[in-house]
């Protein structure tokens, strides 16, 4: 293992902690809103909404980061950049990724939680906006922004 | 674990729903009245022991209240009560201003005044006949307005009885209503939910009801109302008990209630105002009005019946009353004056009756003793009979007739008898001797010796125990009486008279050549005479004329007794005075008549009273002396008002008050004095002071006073009724709003709500999405 690939190493590990840290802030505010979605309370869901969005926007420049490390890593090795995955890394580099090894795993089980929250929450979105769509069609009728009321719906079908 | 999940989500979302549909249903009921706001109860559910580990379960509804005040609804409904009584009597009390006419200057006040300024214009020309016209037009007026009040007041009784009767129903609607809605609240409720719009649909009947009757509502453990209206169960668990209207033993309306004897107090609401207003106000308002309408009759017909038209005395009268044959033995003439079913009451006291011979000018005064508790119809019309040219009998309507002899007229004025010395025992022409006053203390078989004319036939009058209640304590009556009985004194010509106490003895001869001699006899000590015992006195041939005029003003009736101070003669003897007495023996006048005074002239006596004498001569010697009688009051049993006869007005109260009908055909029938004679205005004059005299029939006060007072009354209540009202709108305005914070609808609040989740929802979504876009990358980068 040459000093560049255990550099890289090393930076992804950093890359792996931050990105948990980042899942699990995800998570809190995931089951915020969640709660917020429940209890019909607009104060709460503006706020949990604004710190996704923190956490997303802060998601690009770690993404950015993890793909510069990525392409190094590939041409290190002489390999397609975008074949490469933890688990494929970790494999490579044998003994010298053991902490990689361990953050990849509690990245993984961090992620598919956030997953399941997601597809709760979307879950609930899709009826609640069922259930908007219909309190504001009895209340403010349906001409007009009828059909761009429904194209308005935003509900990731595939989460 | 993940059926645990799929539960949580799945009460989150049912949740969810009933929060939704809640704001939905709040919206869509917004302008409903007596809707409630509601809203979801959220609990989160017990946690689950999972694996020894305590998992979170989620929220659920536990239930969707109603946003409601229960003391605040309390109040409201209690002012709601209040609200009702006051907006009904209004209603009512409006109606009745308009009926008094005092805002367009129609009412009984001002046209009161309108009829005593009528008789005032009157009064300065008692003999115009137009005058008189607009008298009799005013009253016309005045009568129309009275009838007016009566008649609507009675018709406002009448419709706001009929509108009881439809409110009452109403209450009985309603009444069914709580117990349906009661019904169907228990056995949703008795599975653990809440009813709210049904508790909402029972509020508003229950408001409703308030609004009708005061009531008291009690919420039982089951969420059933039993409501009570005025301590009486309307509304039972199992039944409705109906109300409805009646009639008190007076003949106000009264609410009843099935199953109870009594009325029902009520006193709130709608109804309660409406039995306020058909009861006692109405009831008070129409009794003060025929109080006053009754006293008015009663005042102006007492002076009215008393007075004399300008016309003169009367050939015929008619009473306007009919004697009632109330003991119903087909005989009106046994029935007692005080009770027989007249308008006006009877009461003891005389009554005068003047009869005017046409011709001569002369009156012929008689008194007719009243006594209420024995005079009878009969009993008065033969003292009517009993009077000379006057006749009295009843109409077939049993009203009491009276006709005057031809050549004669009667009236009941209290006219001074214009000639008193109708005897000529005050310097007249015949030969007369006078004694001081009485009583006279005789002794059985006394005796008066005379010889009339003088030198003539001698005779002596005996006066024996038996001719006297008290012989010690002769009266000038009973002397007069057995000397005018005495056939020896008959068949020469001598008469004796009583004026008022004194023994006046006459020749019935007159002139100079008219004479008697008193001879002696063992009366002459005890009539003061010893001194003339064999003394001749002498008639006249200028017998002295005393005339009397004017009215008399004064109060109660007296006797005035004319006596001279020495023997002269009117106009020529210097200091001859004639001394005026009063029934209690003061002396209210000293007349100078001797030298200076012209015979003719007037001279003032005293309360309105004048007295003029003619040439001759006068003796105190003699005890010249003449009596005049002055009356105030010329019926004081008020048997005239009572029988209607020469009244202005006919009616006893406000209902039926009106002008005499033959008064308003010939408005000159009006009496205008107590003389007849042209230009006489006194009992004008004494109708105009009725106007600030206070009636006792009225408490004290006059008529503009009492009229005052109770329009100023009337006033009161209305303007408290608008001032609380008022007050009562801005209260409930103030409970309402309270009401609305607490359980009304605010759309745009709840509009906005549902926007601000709809647009932080749709946001929220969005993250979703990009969080599960980048998720996904995460995942298949692990």
């Amino acid at each position: 293992m040459t000093k560049e690939v255990r550099a890289l190493l090393i930076q992804l590990a950093a890359w792996a902690q931050e990105e948990l840290g980042a899942q699990r802030r995800l998570r809190d505010a995931l089951s915020e809103q969640e709660q917020a979605i429940r209890h019909v309370d607009t104060q709460a869901l503006s706020e949990t909404g604004k710190r996704i969005e923190e956490e997303i926007a802060g998601g690009a420049s770690r993404e950015r980061r993890r793909a510069r490390l990525m392409t190094k890593l590939g041409r290190a090795w002489a390999v397609d950049p975008s074949a490469l995955t933890l688990a494929s890394i970790c494999e490579r580099a044998g003994d010298g990724a053991e902490d990689l090894l361990r953050l990849r795993g509690e990245l993984r089980e961090e992620a598919a939680q956030v997953a399941r929250h997601g597809r709760r929450i979307t879950a609930l979105a899709r009826y609640h906006g069922g259930l908007l769509e219909e309190v504001m069609r009895v209340l403010v009728g349906e001409a007009g922004d009828a059909n761009e009321k429904r194209e308005g719906v935003l509900v990731n079908a595939k989460a | 674990m993940s059926q645990l999940s799929l539960n949580t989500g799945l009460k989150s979302i049912l949740t969810a729903r009933y929060m939704l549909a809640t704001i939905g249903h709040n919206i869509a009921n917004a302008n409903t009245p007596g809707y409630t706001r509601q809203r979801v109860e959220i609990g989160n559910d017990p946690p689950i022991s999972l694996g020894g580990l305590l998992l979170g379960s989620g929220v659920s509804a536990s239930n969707v209240q109603r946003s409601v005040d229960s003391l605040l609804n309390r109040r409201i409904l209690t002012q709601v009560t209040v609200s009702g009584r006051l907006e009904s009597q209004l209603v009512g009390m409006t109606e009745i201003e308009g009926l008094l006419g005092e805002l367009d200057g129609q009412g009984v006040g001002g046209l009161m005044d309108s009829f005593f300024t009528s008789i005032s214009e009157l009064s300065t020309n008692p003999d115009d006949a137009i005058l008189a016209s607009g008298v009799a037009q005013a009253a016309v007026t005045l009568s129309a307005q009275f009838n007016g009040i009566s008649n609507n007041l009675s018709d406002l009784k009448r419709d706001t009885t009929a509108e009881l009767g439809v409110r009452v129903e109403e209450v009985n609607l309603l009444a069914d209503q709580v117990l349906a809605l009661n019904l169907e609240i228990t056995k949703i409720e008795a599975s653990g939910s809440t009813a709210n719009d049904l508790r909402d649909q029972r509020d508003v009947a229950l408001e409703e009801l308030s609004r009708r009757v005061d009531t008291r509502v009690i919420e039982e453990a089951n969420g059933a109302v039993r409501v009570l209206v005025a301590g009486n169960t309307l509304v039972s668990s199992a039944r409705v008990y109906e109300l409805s209207v009646t009639q008190t033993p007076g003949g106000d309306p009264a609410i009843e209630i099935e199953g109870s004897d009594g009325f029902v107090p009520v006193s709130g609401g709608t109804i309660g105002g409406l039995l306020r207003m058909a009861g006692s106000f109405v009831g008070e308002l129409s009794s003060e009005f025929d109080q006053l309408a009754h006293n008015l009759i009663l005042e102006l017909n007492r002076l009215h019946s008393t007075g004399v038209p300008a016309s003169g005395g009367f050939s015929n009268l008619t009473g306007s009353s009919a004697i009632l044959d109330l003991d119903k033995d087909g005989d009106l003439r046994d029935e007692l004056l005080s009770n027989a079913g007249l308008p006006f009451d009877v009461s003891s006291g005389v009554l005068l009756v003047n009869v005017n011979d046409e011709t001569t000018g002369d009156v012929d005064q008689h008194q007719i003793q009243i006594s209420e508790t024995h005079t009878t119809v009969g009993e008065l019309l033969d003292a009517l009979n009993d009077v000379p040219n006057l006749s009295a009998d009843l109409d077939s309507f049993g009203r009491v007739r009276l006709l005057a002899d031809g050549g004669f007229t009667f009236d009941f004025s209290a006219k001074l008898d214009q000639n008193p010395d109708a005897i000529g025992s005050f310097g007249g022409g015949r030969a007369s001797l006078g004694t001081g006053e009485e009583p006279f203390a005789l002794a059985d078989g006394d005796t008066l010796d005379l010889t009339v004319p003088a030198g003539g036939t001698s005779l002596s009058i005996a006066f024996n125990t038996a001719d006297f209640a008290d012989v010690n304590a002769a009266t000038a009556a009973e002397l007069a009486a057995v000397i005018n009985n005495d056939p020896g004194a008959q068949a020469v010509g001598i008469v004796a008279a009583d004026v008022n106490g004194r023994l006046i003895l006459q020749t019935l001869a007159e002139g100079s050549t008219a004479d008697f001699t008193v001879d002696g006899g063992t009366v002459l000590g005890a009539l003061g005479w010893a001194g003339f015992a064999g003394s001749t006195v002498t008639g006249h041939d200028n017998a002295v004329e005393a005339k009397i005029a004017g009215a008399y003003t004064g109060d109660g009736d007296d006797v005035f007794t004319f006596v001279p101070n020495m023997d002269g003669t009117i106009g020529t003897t210097p200091g001859l005075i004639v001394d005026v007495f009063d029934a209690t023996g003061n002396k209210i006048a000293s007349l100078d008549v001797g030298e200076g005074y012209t015979p003719g002239e007037e001279l003032a006596v005293a309360e309105g009273i004048t007295v003029s004498f003619g040439l001759g001569d006068l003796s105190a010697t003699h005890n010249d002396v003449f009596a005049l009688d002055v009356v105030e009051d010329a019926d004081t049993s008020d048997v005239l008002v009572a029988l209607g006869i020469n009244s202005l007005f006919v009616g006893t109260d406000a209902s039926d008050i009106a002008l005499r009908e033959d008064i308003e055909l010939d408005p000159t029938l009006i009496s205008t004095s107590v003389t007849g004679s042209s230009g006489d205005n006194t009992l004008l004059l004494d109708v105009l002071g009725l106007q600030n005299q206070g009636v006792e029939g009225l408490e004290g006060a006059t008529f503009g006073r009492f009229y005052g007072d109770t329009i100023g009354n009337f006033g009161f209540e209305l303007s408290s009724t608008v001032d609380a009202i008022g007050a009562n709108d801005s209260l409930q305005a103030s409970l309402g709003l309270l009401r609305e914070q607490v359980s009304g609808v605010n759309v745009d609040e709840e509009l906005v709500d549902l926007v601000k989740y709809e647009q932080a929802f749709q946001a929220a979504s969005q993250f979703i999405t990009v969080v599960n876009e980048l998720n996904d990358e995460l995942l298949n980068l692990l």
